[in-house]
């Protein structure tokens, strides 16, 4: 098998849960579902552990976000990065440089010092940066991009792969199994409650399902046939050579619809977004979307101009009409659990898990995850979020 | 020496140190894929981007698990095939010079 503590033999006939995908999101929650007594669980994925989004995203970690939603469950799952390299007893490179929110207008600088009441209510600590400050940080920014910023001094980031592999060897050490190259077939049902999976290598019977597989979860619901309004993205990012240090924190910029930080190796790395969805599977880089990352962060560091760009790649999300992801469990399907239309997903993770897999083990939702359900993408109720660097809904 | 110690010193990947070393830790770890391998030592992920390591790497691999257990030559290529100066893909009508005045873009 691809990676260590993946399970070579063929899945068993049955277990207590399957999870489908073995991302962040479902090795995370195997991981904490076998924390709350659940004792045979298998997480199954198409391909190898973090093949999908969870080793493409930009690994950043922050909690300022507008609403009080976001903030308050990336807040707990703040936390939760904070504790994990010991609990899990790996060093996946947390660093918490701090993270900025750049305001390039005026009317950005507003809105990121109205959303400090929020980050206050929700214990999340945030400072308003000035101009100078900005410059003063960060001086490699093009001064005529900086207005001011926000910034999250504990916010970061953590090395992706390494999160995956933490997770995934401590799942294995409580008798998680773990399989690769496992599809899923039809997700199987009686009487309103999920019964079990068909897949690749065998049936699987089970009384609960949960659907983490990232970009391919708009199929696993279909299969479930589970009504939930989640579509398909492509995202894109680039890496470059090696450079001395000139981005010490991790930067967002609602301007070029960007992100980015500086990896410990000195790469920088990067994504931006045009306006409107990708809706593709595929995993290719386009060049639209190489132009407009060269263009956006040579604009926002000019330097580098003069630095190489050494890969693109892309990776595919699923998202909701309000961004937000969805942490529920079908209404019609009783014991078929969601999380997915993540875009944030990677960040959000250790805290959603924790408590999607408390919800799953004894019912009881907690407050945290209970606005991310799955009727407000059908009664319109939508989380209002006004922070975040992803294009809306329209296709490209 | 020591056969470990030889591999320590042997070089397998220039853009990132990793060293012969590195690489059989890693597949007898249970890294035993290319793209899982290149993850965990920052092989094919430097300037060369696998140009120059990809062929030993894969000979590493055929050594320690045989042709058939390695399927895959090497990771996905990404473009740009060379590395390529970002100043030289900017859009000119786009981007933001310092000392201009307009930070509206969009």
């Amino acid at each position: 098998m691809a990676l260590p503590a993946v399970t070579i033999a063929a899945p068993a006939a049955t277990y207590d849960a399957v999870i489908i995908g073995a991302g962040i999101q479902g090795l995370a929650l195997s991981y904490e579902l076998s924390q709350q007594g659940v004792e045979r669980i298998a997480v199954v994925d198409r391909s190898w552990p973090g093949s999908g989004a969870s080793g493409r995203n930009g690994e950043l970690i922050r909690s300022a976000f507008s609403s009080p939603e976001w903030s308050l469950l990336l807040a707990a799952s703040l936390r939760r990065w904070e504790q994990l390299p010991g609990e899990l007893d790996f060093n996946f490179l947390l660093h918490q440089p701090g993270y900025l929110i750049l305001a390039t207008t005026d009317e950005q600088y507003e809105q990121r010092r109205a959303e400090m009441d929020v980050h206050r209510s929700c214990g999340v600590q945030t400072e308003l940066l000035d101009a100078a400050q900005v410059r003063k940080l960060i001086p490699a920014l093009n001064p005529n991009m900086v207005r001011g910023g926000l910034l999250q001094p504990n916010g970061g980031f953590a090395h992706h792969d390494a999160v995956v592999w933490a997770y995934l060897r401590a799942a294995t050490r409580r008798g998680v199994e773990v399989f690769a190259d496992v599809e899923v077939l039809d997700v199987e049902s009686a009487g309103g409650r999920v019964t079990g999976l068909s897949t690749s290598r065998g049936h699987i019977a089970t009384p609960v399902v949960v659907n983490c597989a990232g970009g391919g979860a708009v199929a696993i619901n279909q299969m479930a046939g589970v009504d939930i309004p989640i579509r398909v993205n492509r995202l894109q990012m680039i890496v470059t050579e090696p450079i001395k240090p000139v981005v010490p924190t991790a930067v967002a910029c609602p301007t070029i619809l960007g992100y980015c930080h500086q990896t410990s190796r000195g790469e920088f790395v990067g994504g931006t977004e045009l306006p409107g969805i990708d809706e593709t599977e595929s995993v290719h880089g386009t060049y639209d979307l190489l132009q407009d990352m060269a263009t956006s962060f040579v604009s926002l560091f000019p330097l580098l101009g003069g630095v190489r760009v050494l890969r693109h790649w892309a990776g595919t999300v699923t998202q909701t009409a309000d961004l937000a992801p969805v942490i529920d469990q079908a209404d019609r399907l009783t014991n078929f659990f969601v999380s997915c239309g993540w875009v944030y997903g990677f960040m959000a993770a250790p805290a959603t898990a924790q408590l999607l897999a408390a919800y799953i083990a004894t019912g009881r939702k907690d407050a945290l995850i209970a606005p991310f359900d799955i009727e407000r993408l059908h009664t319109g109720r939508l989380i209002a979020e006004g922070s975040l660097v992803v294009p809306g809904e329209e296709h490209r | 020496m020591t056969a470990d110690a030889d591999d320590r010193h042997t070089i397998v990947c220039p853009c990132h140190d990793a060293t012969l070393f590195d690489l059989k830790s890693m597949i007898r770890r249970g890294y035993t894929n290319p793209e899982t391998l290149k993850r965990a030592t920052a092989a094919f992920m430097g300037p060369c981007q696998g140009k120059f390591c990809a062929p030993l790497v894969r000979g590493v691999m055929v050594d320690l698990l045989g042709n058939p257990a390695v399927d895959a030559p090497r990771p996905t290529v990404r473009a740009p095939l060379h590395a390529v100066r970002l100043g030289a893909l900017v859009d000119a009508q786009r981007v933001i010079r310092p000392g201009e005045p307009d930070t509206e873009r969009r």
